[in-house]
């Protein structure tokens, strides 16, 4: 009896000691800085297995979607089911990224030129101070769990500023607001539900439609060929503070190209203009513009499209900076 | 010159111009084609004013250039000069412009839509893509397109034809392979293009 109480004993003990342990280290956690936290919520978002339910707001739309996400040998898998509406599907493997639409078909977007090494840089850049002001805004309690409040402002006209809501245990965002400089709400992504489990079985990652797949040939390719435009060395003269060239070869070239700022960022394409384009101007889904512009370059019309998470203004004048690589130009004239 | 960059000039006749719309002008102006739009509206405008001898030969660039410059002293300055204006027809360019913005609260709607397919079919383009203004935004497509700024409400909404929204679909697509590497979560760029292709675009 005397043996039974002293296990009772030590175990009680093992136990608060346990709990003293948690507890402090979640006070450390606490005390994190800010930036500290945002890697921490990078590495959550690469690293963790998950999946729950997810909403995303923009203007007057809401969606709701089921997630699945698996990290395995190195590669990340994600599977995004529409669960309002018609039925659609994202699936991602690494840099891969697939659309299946509600009339069945799959759409594979071309494979990105991003090569290993500019994608572990792109993973570790993180937003500069001089652009974003970055604080912790305390804490809050999120489809029941605890979770770090961090809001990222930012400090100029060129980019959207951020409240963050992230998972106290593991880092992973649960709740996300992008706002434009007024204060006004863009854009809102909030978990409903979700769940950290350890393995994640193949079937829940595999596409459940099977239809025709579709090459996206309606954009520009990032690869290189012999027609204008792509044959040129484009260059874009401006890019806001803060922003680097985060695709391709760091000296002028692709008719493709992307730009971040570690937590933004932009696409610009670069296309012979035809009757099909966007009309000139900006387009607003959300937070997301398109902003188009004609250019003539001799003989030639091209066409300039800068897409990503930034204000129309900034957008255009990142539109409006680009022009044909100097060295070329001599070689298009004379032809 | 595309239905936006109409749209721009009618928006600064009336006075309800904003950055981005000026920016655009400006990058324009030295197209004959926006100078002789620019002249067509005020020349309808002032049709319908009763005003046919002010009939304008306005350098576009400078007057918006000058707008920009004075700001928010150019309209007050534009008021005071507002009667002498209608008057006048020896003015100097920019006052003759301010007293243009400081007209917009007597352009009407149904003049402003009269105008829009008057000068589209006299030039012979296509047929406008303008739906209306802000009043029948419950009219309106999936997609907000438009000259407006973060600041301000875009105050258009252009109906996308089904090759317009396929094409802004495409472009949200290859932006998502590449955003995806960067976002603070890689669920965000997929979200987006998920929440457009819901929508029907």
């Amino acid at each position: 009896m005397s043996g039974m109480n002293g296990l009772t004993i030590v175990h009680r003990f093992f136990v608060l000691c346990l709990a003293m342990l948690l507890s402090s280290l979640a006070s450390a956690d606490l005390q994190l800085p800010a930036k500290q936290w945002l890697e921490k919520m990078q590495t959550a978002a690469i690293h963790q297995n998950y999946r729950g339910v997810f909403v995303f707001s923009r203007d007057e739309a809401t969606s709701s979607m089921r997630i699945v996400h698996r990290y395995d040998r190195g590669e990340e898998q994600e599977r995004l089911i529409q669960l309002d509406g018609e039925k659609g599907e994202v699936f991602r493997r690494g840099a891969v990224v697939m659309c299946v639409f509600p009339d069945n078909r799959v759409v594979q977007v071309e494979p990105s030129q991003l090569t290993n090494k500019i994608v572990q840089a792109f993973a570790k850049f993180e937003p500069d101070h001089h652009y974003y002001r970055i604080e912790m805004a305390g804490q809050d309690r999120l489809i029941d769990r605890s979770s770090i409040k961090i809001s990222v402002m930012a400090q100029d006209a060129h980019r959207y500023s951020y409240v963050l809501w992230l998972d106290q245990q593991t880092g992973l965002l649960l709740k996300s607001v992008l706002q434009n400089d007024q204060g006004v709400e863009l854009e809102r992504f909030q978990y409903t539900q979700i769940e950290f489990p350890l393995h994640i079985a193949d079937d829940e990652l595999q596409v459940t439609k099977t239809g025709t797949l579709v090459k996206h040939e309606v954009i520009p390719s990032a690869k290189k060929d012999r027609r204008w435009p792509s044959e040129m060395k484009w260059m874009v003269d401006w890019a806001p503070p803060g922003f680097k060239k985060v695709s391709g070869p760091l000296d002028p070239g692709d008719n493709v190209m992307v730009y971040s700022d570690g937590l933004a960022s932009y696409s610009v394409f670069i296309e012979a203009s035809e009757n099909k384009m966007l009309p000139e101007g900006a387009s607003l889904v959300g937070a997301t513009v398109a902003y188009a512009q004609k250019f003539q370059f001799g003989e030639h019309r091209y066409n300039v499209t800068v897409v990503g998470e930034v204000p129309a203004m900034t957008a255009m004048m990142v539109a409006e900076s680009v022009k044909p690589g100097q060295y070329e130009l001599d070689d298009v004239l004379a032809e | 010159m595309d239905d936006r960059l109409k749209e721009s000039i009618s928006a600064l006749m009336d006075d309800e111009v904003n950055e981005l719309e000026l920016q655009r002008i400006l990058s324009h102006s030295d197209h004959q084609e926006l100078s002789r739009t620019w002249q067509c509206y005020h020349r309808v405008r002032d049709v319908l004013r009763h005003d046919t001898e002010n009939v304008l030969e306005i350098d576009v660039r400078q007057a918006v250039s000058q707008w920009i410059e004075q700001g928010e002293s150019a309209q007050t300055a534009a008021d005071s000069q507002k009667e002498q204006l209608s008057a006048s027809e020896t003015l100097p360019i920019a006052q003759r412009v301010g007293g243009f913005l400081a007209i917009a609260a007597s352009v009407a709607f149904a003049f402003f839509f009269v105008l829009q397919n008057g000068v589209t079919n006299g030039s012979g383009e296509g047929t406008s893509l303008f739906v209306g203004l802000d009043t029948t935004q419950e009219e309106s497509t999936l997609v907000k397109a438009s000259t407006g700024s973060m600041s301000h409400e875009p105050r258009v909404i252009i109906e996308f034809s089904a090759e317009h929204a396929q094409r802004l679909n495409a472009y949200l697509l290859r932006h998502s392979e590449h955003a995806v590497l960067g976002a603070p979560s890689s669920v965000m760029p997929l979200a987006r293009v998920a929440s457009v292709n819901s929508v029907g675009i």
